[in-house]
């Protein structure tokens, strides 16, 4: 544990001292025992309580080195103390004997990491949870053990947790690592939510501010800003908005929009996935629980992030228009439309000016081309059933009839034109129909017919309709990715700086959007059918 | 009218005539007593031993008191004084072929409250294994010690000390010299340089010395070894006392340099009326000095005869009360009664205070300067250090595991543990400074091991002794000691261990180590007479009977308590 570090230190330092004589090395090994209570090396004050209850203490020293001080308290049913370098227990006794989470810090610097048994949790660069088992292997299976129940978590507890994970294991239990039917590994997460509200803590200079909601903080009436997640920076996804009677005045939710998200059935297969996933059936609400790292480090951070998705984007429609159709790469769908929500939110809080209106107006004819061009490849599939050895003049005949049958509910008309496609053309009578039900004037084929037909749905490829949402949702990116070109770095920096959504802002898009991109595309859609 | 036998009835005058006759014979009587005791009391009057000046019925101004020798135990007894023995180097071939240990003497108390052991010390020359191990320890100091400062380095290369480590190095010196390792040469400019440096010390707000200095510098430092102070230990400065009284003792032409050092410091705070030690810190918010009671029973005591050797009375802090016992393998083991909850400070039970008081001061009284060997004076503090030895014994017959408990430094993180008999609640608890339970830096402590073997002369510290007389490193001095969990030798040297295995071979060749003061007046009790310095910090008179710490006895425990 902390042993096995500081011998890996002097060890280090033995090497890197070269070939010493054992006597010298004895004495290099007693003045960095004694060097690791230099003052550089404290990077807490111990005087700031790190819950309510705690409080400093001095150390019993009887040497002539060491930390004066230390910390010790009571969070969330487990002991803990923390010496001014880091260096931490956490246990559910307060003697910090049995069951203990062990911190220890890289020296001189925050970055420290939890150890029990084999079980270690730290914080990524983005200031993510990330755990680390030292006995698992590819294909083990992990388990939340509570008493008698237990659910089986994802590969992926061992990739950046989210938000959801990082919950379930501070519940508490057992975390179980399975290999087979044999238990490999068991330990238990008491004191997992406050060891890594510690390691956040420590992350961020003692801040108040990155620890849970509800976390008894000292003062806490006194202090304006101890939890306030609208300012959080966060290197995960942030809670978007919905711009206002957006979805109330369509119907149909916007691909901007994470309300009406859910999540795929079947969680994800493979631990490559970094962005959030949630589980079947919960919302997309992201809980900013994320450690700031300072504040211009965590908007460095989520500009870093806005910029990786949006490459990510820019390659799925790369992918689209070469091969075909959306292609996720590294994410899943879901991840992928969540990402493009947030970058989406987030590049959208710059305040729109009249010449990026007019730069998005051209970047949005340039777009229609290449729609219409996708539009066209993907029609050729499409249209593959309705040639059947005849070309496009073969649809001629159902243009006249269609346009005629407008205002009439004469069935008889129908009988003729079937008649016409099985006499004339050559069709059998279901080609005939499905023909005529699939003809632009549809709805009045529907009509006719009285209802869905489910032949139509089985044979009518879904990629029309799924293709305008894809689409649409490859338009929104595709306009992201060129108004972070126009706008600029600094704005996009201003952007991410803002502290929530600018709900205006999205009102004023959404609108514009409405009226003047989406029809646009629908009239488009409708004209290549 | 007459009758026939005479006067049938008397005249008056008769009876007032005998009356005035009675009343004359009264008077008479009355005189001659009263002649007589005044007769009687004139005499007496008469042979009062005239006051003479400086005697000891003249009530002698505090301006004088300096002049009084103090009293010991031989001066009242008219016991002759223990003497000093001679180096080992100088005892003849048969020194110990006589020596008495008074092995037929029955343990227990007697009834001035002394205790006799259950067993006794070793003593005799020191044989090949063992003079190896005491040139080893003393080579600690020759590789660690200052050439700018004389002062020696507390752990290894790392420049910084405290007082109790500086005791220490002279307790290897002391050793060194008696031993014959080093002789006077280089004894008196090793001492004459470290007592200047100590008296040239920056003191700690112009009262005592620092809790840490850095020895190339010799400047107060803090806890980092950075410039700065941290307040006094009362704990140290008693172990320093003790041994700059057995160098005043010992050799008393450094009586006048080691006077001196002392005579700068103040002694108004560290002491209170009660006779509690109390210790020195700054408060971080203020900034000013906070004055706490320090020391708990083990350390209290051993400390406060080190400021009774010098003539203060810490009444209180001499007493092991309050004090409570856990049952331990079957032994009452004596702990501090006071309540860590409340006073923040933990009571360990460790071996090292009880063997630095047997083998430095022979478990007797401040006052004690003519009792045998074998009869210890301060008789509670020997019998709880008998309770120490044999529950640590206990625990190796029954457990297997060898025993050695005491405080020392650790390898890597925590640094420095508490490896303790009792604290906290439990036995045999291994914790940090801060109070961590850390059973894996459980050690058999070479210090604790050695003195144990040099205080009890039995088959278990045999076994102790076998386990830690090589564990040495030549170049280094004495490892720290043996893990207990089998991680080997605790890889870290040190001047308190090196120092107090010097102090535990010196014992078996002279026994205690302090030894009677040979000389009259002191410059300690003089100096300063003609001015108030004395009062302000607090100096103190030349003890005399009524001064003496009183001799107590605790209920002993008689068969093991399972």
């Amino acid at each position: 544990m902390r042993n096995t570090m500081q011998l890996l230190f002097v060890t280090l330092g033995f090497f890197s001292a070269g070939w010493a004589p054992a006597w010298a090395q004895g004495s290099v090994l007693q003045e960095r025992n004694a060097e690791a209570f230099a003052s550089e090396n404290a990077i807490l004050d111990t005087a700031i309580p790190f819950a309510i209850g705690a409080r400093e203490a001095r150390q019993a020293l009887r040497g002539s080195f060491g930390w004066p001080s230390f910390q010790e308290g009571l969070v969330e049913g487990v002991y803990f103390r923390f010496d001014p370098d880091g260096y931490a227990r956490f246990a559910p006794t307060p003697r910090l004997d049995v069951d203990v989470f062990e911190v220890i810090c890289r020296t001189r610097t925050h970055a420290c990491a939890a150890r029990k048994d084999g079980f270690e949790v730290f914080l990524t660069d983005r200031g993510q949870l990330q755990i680390r088992l030292e006995e698992a292997l590819a294909g083990d299976t992990f388990f939340v053990s509570e008493g008698v129940s237990e659910i089986q978590v994802p590969e992926r507890i061992l990739q950046p947790l989210d938000v959801q994970l990082e919950l379930l294991l501070g519940a508490g239990g057992d975390l179980i690592t399975r290999r087979g039917n044999s238990e490999v590994a068991r330990t238990s997460l008491k004191g997992f939510s406050a060891v890594t509200a510690y390691l956040r803590w420590i992350a961020a200079r003692q801040d108040y501010a990155v620890l849970p909601r509800g976390w008894p903080v000292p003062n806490a009436a006194a202090e304006t800003s101890v939890t306030q997640p609208a300012s959080w920076n966060s290197p995960m996804p942030q809670p978007q908005l919905l711009a206002p009677g957006y979805s109330a005045g369509f119907g149909i939710a916007p691909a901007t929009s994470a309300a009406p998200l859910t999540v795929p059935s079947q969680p994800p297969a493979g631990g490559a996935m970094t962005g959030p996933t949630v589980w079947p059936g919960q919302p997309v609400a992201i809980s900013p629980t994320q450690p700031s790292h300072g504040t211009s480090t965590g908007h460095a951070l989520d500009a870093e992030a806005l910029r990786d998705e949006l490459a990510d984007l820019k390659a799925l429609i790369v992918a689209a228009q070469n091969g075909g159709g959306p292609v996720p790469s590294v994410r899943d769908t879901a991840v992928s439309h969540q990402d493009q929500i947030s970058s989406f939110g987030a590049e959208s809080h710059a305040a729109l000016q009249p010449a990026d209106v007019a730069k998005l107006l051209a970047v949005l004819g340039e777009l229609q081309a290449q729609v219409a061009t996708l539009q066209k490849a993907q029609s050729d599939v499409a249209a593959a059933p309705w040639g059947g050895g005849t070309d496009a003049q073969g649809l001629a005949p159902l243009g006249a009839p269609a346009a005629e049958r407008q205002g009439q509910a004469d069935t008889a008309h129908d009988a003729e034109r079937l008649a016409y496609l099985m006499k004339h053309l050559g069709y059998d009578a279901q080609t005939a129909l499905t023909i005529l039900k699939a003809a632009p004037d549809a709805q009045a084929g529907d009509d006719l017919a009285g209802g869905v037909n489910p032949q139509w749905n089985a044979e009518t490829p879904p990629q029309s309709v799924l293709y305008e949402n894809a689409l649409v949702d490859q338009i929104l990116a595709e306009m992201e990715a060129e108004m972070a070109a126009v706008i600029g770095q600094e704005q996009t920096v201003a952007s991410t700086e803002a502290p929530a959504a600018n709900i205006a802002e999205y009102e004023l898009l959404s609108r514009y959007f409405v009226s003047a991109g989406l029809p646009a595309l629908l009239k488009m859609g409708a004209d290549d059918e | 009218m007459k009758s026939a036998v005479g006067f049938a009835k008397k005249a008056p005058i008769v009876g007032v005539l005998v009356f005035c006759a009675g009343v004359l014979c009264i008077a008479g009587v009355s005189y001659a007593v009263s002649k007589t005791a005044r007769h009687v009391f004139l005499a007496q009057e008469e042979e009062i031993v005239p006051i003479i000046a400086g005697g000891a019925l003249d009530n002698i101004p505090a301006l004088m008191r300096g002049n009084l020798p103090s009293v010991t135990s031989s001066l009242v007894g008219g016991e002759p004084k223990r003497e000093k023995p001679p180096r080992m180097c100088e005892m003849s071939e048969g020194y110990f072929d006589h020596f008495e240990l008074g092995s037929e003497v029955p343990h227990g108390y007697n009834k001035h409250n002394a205790y006799v052991r259950k067993f006794r010390s070793r003593r005799g020359v020191l044989n090949q294994r063992e003079m190896r191990a005491a040139r080893v320890a003393w080579h600690y100091f020759e590789k660690f010690t200052q050439d700018s400062t004389g002062l020696a380095n507390s752990v290894g290369n790392y420049p910084s000390t405290t007082l109790w480590d500086t005791a220490s190095y002279i307790a290897a010196m002391v050793s060194a010299y008696e031993l014959c390792i080093i002789e006077k040469p280089e004894f008196d400019r090793r001492i004459t340089q470290l007592l200047t440096t100590v008296k040239g010390l920056d003191l700690f707000r112009k009262e005592l010395p620092n809790k840490v200095y850095h020895t190339k510098t010799g400047a107060k430092v803090d806890y980092t070894n950075k410039p700065g102070e941290i307040g006094f230990s009362a704990l140290d400065i008693g172990r320093f006392l003790v041994w700059l009284r057995i160098c005043k003792n010992r050799y008393p032409y450094l009586a006048n340099t080691i006077d001196s050092v002392l005579l700068k410091w103040d002694f108004s705070n560290v002491l209170d009326d009660e006779g509690l030690l109390f210790g020195a810190y700054i408060d971080k918010e203020t900034d000013e000095t906070v004055y706490a009671q320090e020391g708990r029973l083990g350390y209290e005591e051993y400390a406060a005869k080190g400021f009774a050797l010098w003539g203060f009375q810490p009444r209180l802090a001499h007493r092991a009360e309050p004090f409570l016992t856990a049952s331990i393998f079957g032994i009452q083991v004596p702990y501090d009664g006071r309540d860590p909850r409340i006073f923040h400070s933990q009571n360990y039970v460790v071996t090292e205070s009880y063997l630095q008081d047997g083998l430095e001061l022979g478990f007797d009284m401040p006052h004690d300067d003519s009792s045998p060997e074998w009869v210890h004076t301060d008789g509670w503090r020997a019998e709880f250090a008998d309770r120490i030895y044999q529950v640590q014994e206990n625990r190796w017959r029954q457990t297997g595991f060898m025993t050695a408990r005491s405080e020392h430094n650790v390898k890597g993180p925590p640094y420095f543990t508490y490896d303790t008999i009792f604290s906290d609640g439990y036995p045999w608890n291994t914790v940090t400074p801060r109070g961590d339970y850390v059973p894996d830096h459980a050690a058999v402590s070479a210090k604790a091991a050695l003195g144990l073997w040099a205080l009890w002369d039995t088959e278990y510290t045999d076994v102790l002794y076998e386990a830690m007389i090589e564990l040495y490193d030549p170049e280094n001095g004495m490892y720290e000691g043996l893990y207990e969990r089998g991680q080997g030798r605790v890889s870290i040297f040190t001047a308190n261990n090196n120092g107090i295995i010097l102090t535990a071979l010196l014992h078996k060749v002279q026994g205690t180590i302090l030894t009677p003061y040979t000389g009259d007046t002191e410059v300690w009790y003089t100096a300063f007479r003609d001015q108030d310095i004395r009062l302000r910090r607090n100096y103190p008179d030349p003890p005399q009977k009524d001064d003496w710490l009183p001799a107590l006895r605790h209920s002993v425990q008689e068969k093991a308590d399972f």
